[in-house]
């Protein structure tokens, strides 16, 4: 046996009696309880497996760069014709520089979290609460609905912001195409060639702060396609939008991640209606800061979510809990108040995170300022509304 | 039975899904906390892995190759939790030792076996886990490029790799320490 066949030997070894002999007790009667309260996925079609098996076979459809540059080129052309014709049926004016907004529910399922003022439940109602998808209709989700197009089905209007993992369209041609590219102008390109969707022209404009592109798909202009696939292909789990309903579609990057704001409605006339009430509730969507996104994304996690608002009188002060944390010195940029609950009582909120099911937790969320010792990690910490003790906090070694 | 108890969890049986899953924990979360190389961590992985095995249970054409699918699930959840842990470190979380020496142990079994720990540790969430499945699982070559859903060829080249690494962070050690035995003496 040479040296090699030795330490392989001795590395097997090493690892078999590395590995821990048992689980945590209770791990797989967790488990069990977890699923007891999920339905099974619907089996996908053979066909529809068949068929993507196929396209990762034939490799799909592949554009040039010299087509995709003038693509892109002529796009960006008529897009600058039309602001100085500054014609186009509906008027598009950018979000307002951000300003400090009325904080109400900050949601996290996304890959950046994000606040938003609660709209008079009357008009918008949240249907959907996913990391792929936040959705927003005018009635609730029907019990039947599990996707959101779905859910669009059976409203008249509504908005969602959806985040862009490997997007997919409906092609024209008979068989299905690889993933559409993100970038927006990318993406836009794409959904407007591959569907043939006709496009109002792409408008720059900017949503808070953010550059954004935005175009409007009118009924009956969405060609071969009848819905975007935000998350990938058209296989088990794939979350859509549709297209085949009025939408106005607004693209745009934060923290590295593609997302698609869709304002829509079931009719031409319902959509010109619908928009000036969904831009008042869209201009409130901001974006946070680093480590609130840190906080919530952790959150989310267990299937948790913070609400803000006003904190109450007679709260004790946070401000001994976070002394010396994360790192002796350290500034606070912020504390705000607010309550954590469990939305997703099977996603461990049992076990993890700060609320059990049930269970309204009020908390202080305090964030710092990125100075040298924090390299470039996320800085927050807890502090129980309540009692004033530390409850956890995130600050260096960042991974 | 395994062939039964799949096909009846198939068809919504949570009960025949426990059988089928409860001998099978231990070395899922076994395989977990080698490629996560965290306890709590590899507990939410299993806990996950089985969640989404039972969701999508009836994708599974072939009820004989339920564990392998398991394996391809749990890899997954693992590989999602890596992500997770790698945006953030969150004070309530430790990393522990892999795992504790015996005491019959000699000291140089002790002092390899905390070689080995650190070299380990140190390797990506790639090469763990190939090493996990290979060297823990038993799977073969194949089998772990299915698991993994990457070509032989990446298989086997993770694997050599992972193999040189913790060759070279051992040597790497023994060079380090060798002063001090030597002064000690």
């Amino acid at each position: 046996m040479n040296s090699v066949d030795r330490f392989d030997v001795a590395l097997k070894d090493w690892i078999v009696r590395a590995a821990p002999a048992s689980a945590p007790p209770q791990l797989h009667q967790q488990a069990m309880l977890r699923i007891r309260s999920r339905r099974q996925h619907l089996s996908a079609s053979a066909a529809v497996r068949a068929a993507v098996a196929d396209s990762r076979l034939m490799g799909g459809l592949r554009f040039g760069p010299a087509r995709v540059a003038t693509v892109v080129a002529l796009l960006l052309l008529a897009a600058l014709l039309f602001m100085l014709a500054a014609g186009g049926r509906l008027p598009v004016r950018p979000s307002p520089t951000p300003t400090p907004a009325p904080l109400t529910v900050l949601v996290g399922g996304l890959p950046a979290a994000f606040t938003f003022s609660e709209p008079d439940a009357a008009t918008l109602v949240r249907v959907l609460n996913t990391p792929e998808i936040q959705g927003f209709a005018d009635a609730p989700a029907p019990a039947s609905a599990v996707e959101y197009g779905e859910m669009q089905r059976a409203s008249s209007h509504g908005v969602a912001l959806g985040a862009l993992g490997t997007p997919w369209v409906h092609h024209c041609e008979s068989y299905p195409s690889d993933h559409m590219r993100v970038a927006p102008a990318d993406f836009l390109d794409d959904l407007a060639t591959a569907s043939r969707a006709t496009l109002d022209p792409i408008i720059p404009t900017t949503f808070d702060g953010h550059p954004a592109l935005t175009t409007t798909i009118w009924a009956g202009a969405n060609g071969c396609s009848p819905d975007v696939h935000v998350t990938h292909g058209p296989t088990r789990g794939s979350k859509y939008l549709l297209l085949s309903i009025p939408s106005r579609l607004t693209v745009f990057s934060v923290g590295g991640t593609t997302f698609v704001l869709d304002v829509w409605a079931q009719t031409d006339a319902d959509l010109e209606a619908w928009l000036p009430a969904a831009t008042a509730f869209t201009d409130s969507i901001r974006f946070v800061d680093a480590s609130t996104q840190d906080f919530v994304a952790y959150l989310a996690g267990y299937g948790q979510e913070l609400t803000l608002s006003p904190a109450p009188e007679g709260l004790l002060d946070w401000h001994p809990a976070v002394k010396d944390f994360p790192f002796p010195g350290a500034v606070v940029s912020a504390a705000t108040y607010g309550t954590v609950t469990c939305f997703g009582p099977s996603l461990n909120c049992a076990t993890r995170g700060l609320a059990r099911p049930g269970a309204s937790v009020p908390i202080w969320l305090v964030t710092f300022v990125d100075s040298p010792p924090a390299q470039g990690c996320p800085l927050w910490a807890t502090v129980a509304a309540t009692t004033g003790e530390f409850l956890n906090g995130s600050g260096p070694p960042c991974n | 039975m395994q062939r039964d108890l799949v096909l009846s969890a198939q068809v919504g049986d949570v009960d025949a899904y426990s059988t089928l899953t409860a001998g099978m924990t231990d070395r899922l979360f076994a395989a977990a906390r080698l490629i996560l190389g965290d306890s709590d961590q590899a507990a939410d992985a299993v806990q996950d892995a089985l969640l989404q095995a039972w969701l999508d249970l009836r994708s599974l054409r072939d009820p004989e190759r339920f564990e392998a699918w398991m394996h391809r699930v749990l890899v997954r959840t693992c590989y999602a939790a890596a992500r997770r842990n790698r945006k953030r470190t969150v004070v309530e979380i430790h990393m522990s030792q892999m795992v504790e020496p015996s005491q019959t142990d000699s000291q140089a079994s002790i002092a390899l076996h905390d070689q080995l720990n650190r070299a380990f540790t140190r390797l990506s969430t790639d090469h763990r886990t190939v090493l996990a499945l290979v060297h823990y699982l038993g799977l073969t070559m194949t089998e772990t490029a299915s698991v993994i859903g990457v070509p032989l060829g990446t298989v086997q080249s993770r694997l050599s790799r992972a193999t040189q690494l913790m060759r070279a962070a051992l040597e790497a050690d023994e060079r380090r320490l060798a002063p001090v035995v030597e002064g000690v003496r």
